[in-house]
């Protein structure tokens, strides 16, 4: 779920009440910013240990923030998806490639093994599509296409305008197309050749 | 034929390209619906951080048995917060100080007692300069 669609001006209300003093302030916030947070940074990281220390550090970034926070200076849920995009992207570009896993080997063929395997298939099949995009593409397309978030929004994070967003986002979806023609059989999708 | 190749190709290529949408639109549905999840070891680590940045609240004092200990601390402290703290204190010392400086001078001069006064520089003073005032001050 992306942080939008809870209410922009509530994270601001939360966040004044937090560094007033309120302990539950950041418990109700952390609860309702993290795990889209934590959701953008895996699909731009593919890893999850170091998509969790982008998160902490972006929140770590926001509660230091929180004193000196106006409101209305821009929605705490881009603002951390900001932080979070920028820290993925420096992280990015400073790790060394690392091969990826293939999938374990499970002779367990109990009932709906075969589905999760599936299912565990097609998202490594997706995650493997989005890191061989461009990263601009690879930010839009999981921001728009995977959370959901408006172009005027995504342009704001992204610090791009809207036109670049649509842009950035329909390359990417041929990116993946091309990236992954050719699966559909594999990935257990029907009409394959 | 020529003609019917490149209309089959041309429709595989549609049919591909729909095939092609509809399975990144099924991919990016199934991610949607997985949910990030977060591990309890990690909230507890945003927390954590969380509390240690937090700006502390307005903290009602304790009550202390003994409040009248260390006046001098809880002034001190109270002026650290806010410095008109420091003004009742401050003031009532000068005034006292004033009080006390002013007694000695008025002891000096004779203002304590009747008889001091007539034995008084000013006193004297007085007589030498305004005779008809003389007779006012004992001893003249």
């Amino acid at each position: 779920m992306a942080l939008d669609s809870q209410s922009p001006s509530g994270d601001a209300e939360l966040l004044a009440r937090y560094a007033s003093g309120d302990r539950t302030a950041a418990s109700v916030l952390t609860a309702r910013l993290v795990p889209p947070a934590l959701a953008v940074a895996q699909r731009l990281l593919g890893d999850r240990a170091e998509a969790e220390d982008v998160v902490q550090e972006a929140m770590l970034r926001l509660w230091r923030a929180a004193p000196t926070w106006e409101v209305g200076q821009a929605r705490v849920s881009t603002w951390l998806y900001r932080v979070v995009v920028n820290l993925c992207t420096d992280r990015f570009r400073r790790r060394v490639p690392q091969p990826r896993d293939d999938l374990p080997d499970r002779p367990d063929t109990a009932p709906g093994q075969e589905a999760r395997l599936q299912a565990q298939a097609r998202a490594e099949a997706l995650q493997s599509a989005l890191e061989t995009l461009p990263e601009r593409q690879h930010q839009a397309v999981v921001l728009r296409d995977i959370e959901g978030l408006p172009n005027p929004q995504i342009a704001e994070i992204l610090g791009v305008s809207v036109e670049a967003v649509e842009s950035l986002a329909a390359r990417g979806r041929r990116g993946l197309k091309q990236a992954l023609s050719g699966r559909q059989a594999e990935l257990g999708f029907k009409d394959d050749a | 034929m020529m003609h019917d190749g490149k209309d089959s190709d041309g429709r595989r290529g549609e049919l591909g390209a729909l095939e092609a949408d509809s399975m990144l639109e099924q991919l990016f549905a199934e991610a949607r619906a997985t949910p990030a999840d977060p591990r309890p070891e990690f909230l507890e680590r945003i927390m954590a951080d969380a509390a240690a940045m937090q700006p502390q609240a307005d903290v009602v004092e304790p009550v202390r048995d003994r409040p009248a200990k260390n006046l001098l601390r809880q002034v001190g402290a109270a002026a650290a917060r806010r410095w008109e703290a420091l003004v009742w204190p401050v003031g009532l010392a000068a005034t006292a100080l004033s009080g006390v400086w002013l007694g000695g001078w008025a002891d000096l001069n004779g203002f304590v007692s009747g008889s001091g006064f007539a034995g008084s520089d000013l006193a004297m003073s007085l007589a030498y300069g305004f005779p008809q005032a003389a007779g006012l001050i004992g001893g003249y």
